[in-house]
């Protein structure tokens, strides 16, 4: 089978990056103004009419913008089955829009302690510098479960991309990882909103399964990505 | 810049360029030889060298060997481990296996380049000593190890420094070393000489010195290569400095001067040297002439590419 070219996997980024981009424009747009209720055959409005009550909001409209710390576990197996295992602190910044909308997650990940094949290894030890950014870029659906309780879920494309850089006389060790993912989050909405701005707090969680990396021969064979962190959020109208 | 800036623009970059090969080991050592001290022979076929280190015994049963492929144009494939014998049938038990493979055809993007290998179980090979004399080891059986071997310097001691192809024929031994070293260098020869950005490391010959290895420029990459008393078997001792200055692909040129010494038996050794200054690279392949002098002589011109003459004719096989 002809291996996917690089060129080709960055153009597919970026495709999709400028789709969810223009949607996330498009749903952020204000709705319609409702059409006027077709009047009555009779044109003079009764005297005894109702006065009219604006449609309350859709809870679940509009931006969130959160900060989320987290755990961040990428566990992968290469074409010789040697099995790395990489704990890291990740930060991440958090965005979605409205009931149904774009959503991205990008992380900047610390890794803590690195393993392969059994043994364990502090990664201060071994790499003298080094980070990794996570990236989960899809489309979500909001619920409300209670009015202050709400939560997100959603399928979305995956990277992680993964560089240490050895200590003296050490390897270094870098991935880019690409493949399939999905998110949910969990989030208290106390509807305290100073300025018209609502804070939130929550849970979120991240599961990802990666199978290509352009940047090592594709000598991955799976691998499975775990986020799972708080959030500490805004959200604007 | 800081390192951890240079490291991520060298991973965006790498990942959008060019592949890097395997996963490494966690915590891997950019170094893995093992030094082998020891007597080397060298065997030759069809334009390939076969260069055998083997360590004495003293007085235990197994010893250390190395084992040097080189073929042409540069491939290298070099063996370490141990032997054992009993009568006249050998194990060579090999443990580590270096390799740079010929990717000439290859975009230096695409390419794997050096890389070494744990071999575990470590690879048994038999071989049968057919003659065994001072001068000649002859070995049969296993086709990684058989060969008619010669002692290296007994046959270095045939290149006669005032013969006219003598320049060519020091420059062709001591590019043996040269090539076998760059088999040792991880990622050499591909986007993996990245991983040397900003820094400058070490590598051990197989016999003495050491060879260092640095790179500067994420986008017009210059890396150095420095020699010091660099020996990866016995005739041949490199000191000096190799530059490449090449954009992404590969394209641009080598620089630098580089010593060499060849040993012979009995006989003083030849000195000279190599001026890199006319050798163009086009996606990472040589061509245009090496500038040889040898014993404070006229330069010589050798030509890039197979080795005319050939070793045969220079070590008399």
């Amino acid at each position: 089978m002809r291996r996917p070219q690089p060129w080709a996997v960055v153009a597919s980024w970026s495709a999709l990056w400028g789709a969810l981009l223009f949607a996330a424009g498009a749903a952020a747009q204000p709705a319609e103004p409702a059409a006027p209720a077709p009047r009555s055959e009779a044109a003079a409005p009764a005297p005894e009419a109702a006065p009219t009550v604006p449609e309350a909001a859709d809870p679940r409209a509009g931006w969130r913008h959160e900060f989320s710390p987290a755990w961040h576990m990428a566990t992968f197996w290469n074409k010789e089955n040697s099995h790395y295992t990489f704990h890291s602190l990740s930060i991440g910044y958090l965005m979605s829009v409205n009931a149904a909308g774009p959503f991205v997650h990008l992380s900047w990940v610390i890794p803590l302690q690195a393993r392969q094949d059994g043994s364990v290894h502090s990664v201060s030890s071994l790499y003298q510098n080094g980070g990794g950014i996570d990236l989960l870029l899809g489309w979500q659906w909001r619920k409300t479960v209670t009015q202050e309780l709400e939560f997100e879920g959603g399928p979305g494309l995956h990277m992680n991309a993964l560089n240490l850089g050895g200590k003296p006389g050490l390897t270094n060790f870098n991935a880019l990882q690409l493949g399939l993912g999905g998110m949910t989050i969990l989030r208290f909405r106390p509807g305290w909103t100073p300025h018209k701005v609502g804070w939130t707090v929550g849970a979120v969680g991240a599961l990802a399964f990666d199978l290509y990396d352009p940047l090592r021969s594709n000598d991955l064979r799976i691998g499975i990505v775990l986020r799972i962190g708080v959030v500490l959020g805004v959200d604007l109208p | 810049m800081s390192r951890l800036a240079l490291g991520g623009a060298a991973l965006v970059g790498a990942g959008l360029l060019a592949c890097l090969g395997p996963y490494p080991n966690v915590g891997e050592k950019l170094d893995g030889v093992d030094q082998v001290n020891g007597t080397s022979y060298i065997a030759l076929d069809g334009g390939g060298a076969r260069i055998l280190i083997l360590a004495p015994f003293d007085g235990g049963r197994t010893a250390p060997f190395t084992r040097i492929d080189e073929q042409q144009p540069r491939a290298v494939q070099t063996l370490q481990g141990t032997y054992s014998g009993q009568n006249l049938d050998v194990d060579f038990s090999s443990t580590t296996l270096f390799t740079l493979p010929n990717e000439a055809s290859t975009p230096v993007s695409g390419r794997s380049g050096a890389s070494r290998k744990q071999l575990s179980p470590p690879t048994v090979s038999r071989v049968h000593v057919d003659s065994a004399t001072s001068e000649v080891l002859d070995l049969s059986g296993s086709g990684s190890f058989a060969g008619r071997y010669r002692r290296l310097l007994g046959r270095t001691a045939l290149v006669d420094g005032a013969a006219p192809d003598a320049p060519a024929c020091a420059f062709h031994l001591a590019n043996l070393a040269v090539e076998s070293s760059e088999a040792r260098i991880p990622g050499f020869n591909s986007a993996g000489m990245t991983q040397y950005l900003n820094r400058v490391e070490p590598f051990e010959g197989i016999l003495s010195g050491k060879v260092t290895v640095g790179l500067v420029g994420l986008f017009s990459p210059v890396s150095t290569i420095t020699f010091t008393d660099y020996a990866d078997f016995e005739g041949v001792v490199l000191d000096g400095v190799q530059i490449s200055s090449t954009d992404t692909s590969g394209n641009g040129g080598l620089s630098g001067v580089l010593g060499f010494r060849i040993q012979r038996d009995g006989l003083p050794p030849l000195e000279g040297s190599v001026d890199y200054g006319q050798v163009s690279l086009s996606n990472g392949n040589e061509s245009g002439n090496y500038l040889v002098t040898l014993d404070g002589g006229a330069t010589v011109p050798v030509p890039t590419g197979r080795r005319i003459p050939p070793l045969e004719q220079c070590l008399g096989l």
